[in-house]
């Protein structure tokens, strides 16, 4: 199903650049959707600070590379509920792959290994937090089987 | 500017004309009338037999009525040849010569049909609210890259043909050009580098036909104002949401290998052919452009008026081959060689859809009656005065949609030929007795 040739894995240190380059064209992406996504003045080292963090645990990570090259990543979290009988969901927040290394069903396998991971860790259920106006990812997730599940309204404070 | 050639001044010949003849096209039956009581069948209370018919059966309309020959060429006017946003009511008289192509060259009874439906929704629901009317949509002047949503999303919802000119007619006389234009340089096509320089609706439309007739996307550059379309650029993920189409011709090729900025200059070095349908010229291509191209150079210059270079210049920079859209100089890419005869083919036999693959049929044709006389340097596509052209793709278009099964009817090649050579030949004989028998008046002015 998956093209050979694309690991799958945890980050790494020495991938930091890469990592953060990846990091820096998602919110670049998903800026033009809504002005409550606008980004930071200076995205490249922000970009780093949070490629460092992820490196280093926060949350849950995973790159795909081909030939060692980090082309794409994936970052989720997992948020619980105790009222919920569902109890912990895994939450996708951010996916991004190299236009380079697009058509290759890169975003659909980090998602696959991504779920695997979580539901290593208990969840029950995945979800995909994305701007309401960005339709690529509307359609993405719905290809892969991905339902409405919950709105996030937003007004300035 | 008025464009005069020969000392004409179409401009104003044509208003003159438009005026005096009230328009170009207009109905006239095709059934005996002896009598009064000849009513009685063609209308009431005969016509309530077949009215009943195609109630219990819709597919019938299309051998009860005349739908099975009628198309709409339908525009809102946001894009009317080099003019832009005129309007649908500006639009009317480019979609009402259209209809007279249309029936001159192709025996199709077509239908100008201008409207309001802006927004691509609206567009849309208009073509499926008349649908029944037709056995095929011919779209025209829309601008882009609304036009490449509504042909995508009308072909998937109309069980009739949709074809927009502007993207398919354009690609398929253009592939024509090129299949020949390479067999005369004695390369492959399928291993050639080709430039695509503009990424309107007929150079996107050529990628789709180039890639379907089995060019590796990695040979194709495809250039816009910005330069190549390449994954690398600055604006790709904005592509994906605002131009779909070019972004997905920038993942595909890769940029055709080149760096990320790369401007014509250096995406035509070592190029085999390319095809210019971009802004006027003279001078948007540069002769020192094609001077680094690959030997054999074959340069389509397809802008209107003046083509982006000028024909002597792209020869002494080193083209062997060169065409333009202008019927003045030799090579004309001209759209009237195919839609005329791709409607033909696909009403015969009453064609669900039209799809690449028919176009792509309807430019082997092309090419192949063009070798059949044997083609040169000045002699890659046949002219509109070669009249036989037209039956021989209609024929090539319809067995390809029978083959496809997107045909209601089935036919071979032969059959088809024999039917549109006769339907096409009816019509003329019928518009020569008009003319000859003082039916359609003297024009008042005229040229030389």
């Amino acid at each position: 199903m998956y093209e050979p040739g694309i690991l799958v894995r945890k980050p790494r240190e020495e991938e930091l650049d890469q990592l953060a380059d990846l990091i820096k064209r998602f919110y670049i992406f998903n800026e033009e959707f809504d002005p409550a996504w606008s980004i930071v003045a200076d995205p490249d080292n922000t970009a780093r600070i949070v490629a460092k963090e992820y490196i280093e645990g926060a949350g849950e990570t995973l790159v795909a590379l081909i030939d060692s090259q980090v082309v794409g990543y994936i970052h989720a979290e997992i948020r619980e509920n105790k009222m919920l009988e569902a109890g912990k969901i895994g939450v996708i927040t951010e996916v991004y792959v190299h236009p380079q290394a697009r058509r290759r069903g890169i975003a659909s396998r980090l998602v696959e290994e991504m779920q695997a991971l979580l539901g290593e860790k208990g969840v029950r259920h995945i979800a995909a937090e994305f701007p309401a106006q960005n339709i690529v990812a509307k359609e993405f997730y719905s290809k892969l089987k991905f339902r409405p599940y919950a709105s996030i309204y937003l007004r300035e404070v | 500017m008025p464009e005069k050639k020969e000392g004409v001044d179409w401009y104003s010949l044509s208003l003159t004309l438009h005026r005096f003849y009230g328009g170009k096209i207009e109905t006239i039956p095709k059934v005996p009338v002896r009598r009064i009581k000849d009513f009685a069948i063609w209308y009431t209370p005969g016509v309530a037999e077949p009215a009943r018919r195609i109630s219990k059966d819709p597919d019938e309309s299309f051998e009860l009525t005349s739908r099975w020959n009628t198309i709409a060429v339908v525009s809102d006017g946001t894009r009317v040849l080099g003019l832009g946003k005129i309007g649908p009511e500006g639009a009317y008289p480019v979609m009402e010569g259209k209809a007279l192509i249309f029936k001159f060259l192709g025996g199709v009874d077509a239908v100008p049909l201008v409207h309001r439906g802006r927004d691509p929704e609206k567009f849309l629901e208009l073509l499926e609210l008349v649908e029944p009317s037709f056995g095929g949509i011919n779209l025209e002047d829309i601008e882009s890259p609304k036009c490449f949503y509504i042909l995508e999303e009308a072909r998937k919802r109309l069980n009739i043909p949709v074809w927009h000119d502007d993207q398919q007619g354009t690609a398929a006389v253009t592939l024509a050009g090129l299949i020949n234009a390479f067999h005369l340089v004695g390369k492959d096509i399928r291993k050639a580098r080709i430039v695509l320089i503009g990424a309107g609706a007929a150079n996107i439309a050529l990628y789709r036909l180039l890639k379907k007739y089995g060019v590796p996307p990695e040979n194709i550059v495809v250039l816009d104002s910005k330069g190549v379309l390449h994954p690398d650029r600055p604006d790709i993920d904005k592509l994906m949401i605002s131009h779909p189409w070019k972004y997905q011709i920038a993942i595909e090729t890769k940029g055709g290998g080149l760096p990320p900025g790369a401007g014509p200059d250096k995406a035509l070095e070592g190029a085999d052919a390319v095809v210019a349908a971009s802004k006027p010229g003279p001078g948007t291509i540069k002769k020192e452009w094609i001077a680094k191209m690959a030997k054999d150079a074959i340069v389509f210059a397809e802008a209107n008026p003046v083509p982006e270079i000028w024909p002597w210049e792209a020869k002494e920079a080193g083209a062997r081959v060169v065409a333009t859209g202008r019927s003045d100089f030799p090579n004309q890419v001209n759209n009237s060689l195919v839609f005329p005869a791709v409607f033909r083919g696909v009403l015969d036999v009453r064609a669900k859809t039209v799809t690449d693959e028919m176009a792509i049929a309807a430019a082997e044709e092309l090419a192949k009656y063009a070798r059949e006389k044997g083609i040169h340097e000045d002699y890659i596509i046949p002219t509109m005065e070669e009249w036989d052209v037209y039956p021989r793709e209609a024929a090539a278009v319809a067995v390809k949609a029978v083959e496809l099964g997107v045909a209601r009817k089935t036919t071979t090649y032969q059959e088809e030929y024999e039917r549109a050579k006769t339907i096409i030949a009816t019509v003329r004989k019928k518009y020569e007795m008009l003319w000859e028998n003082g039916l359609i008046p003297k024009p008042p002015v005229d040229y030389e």
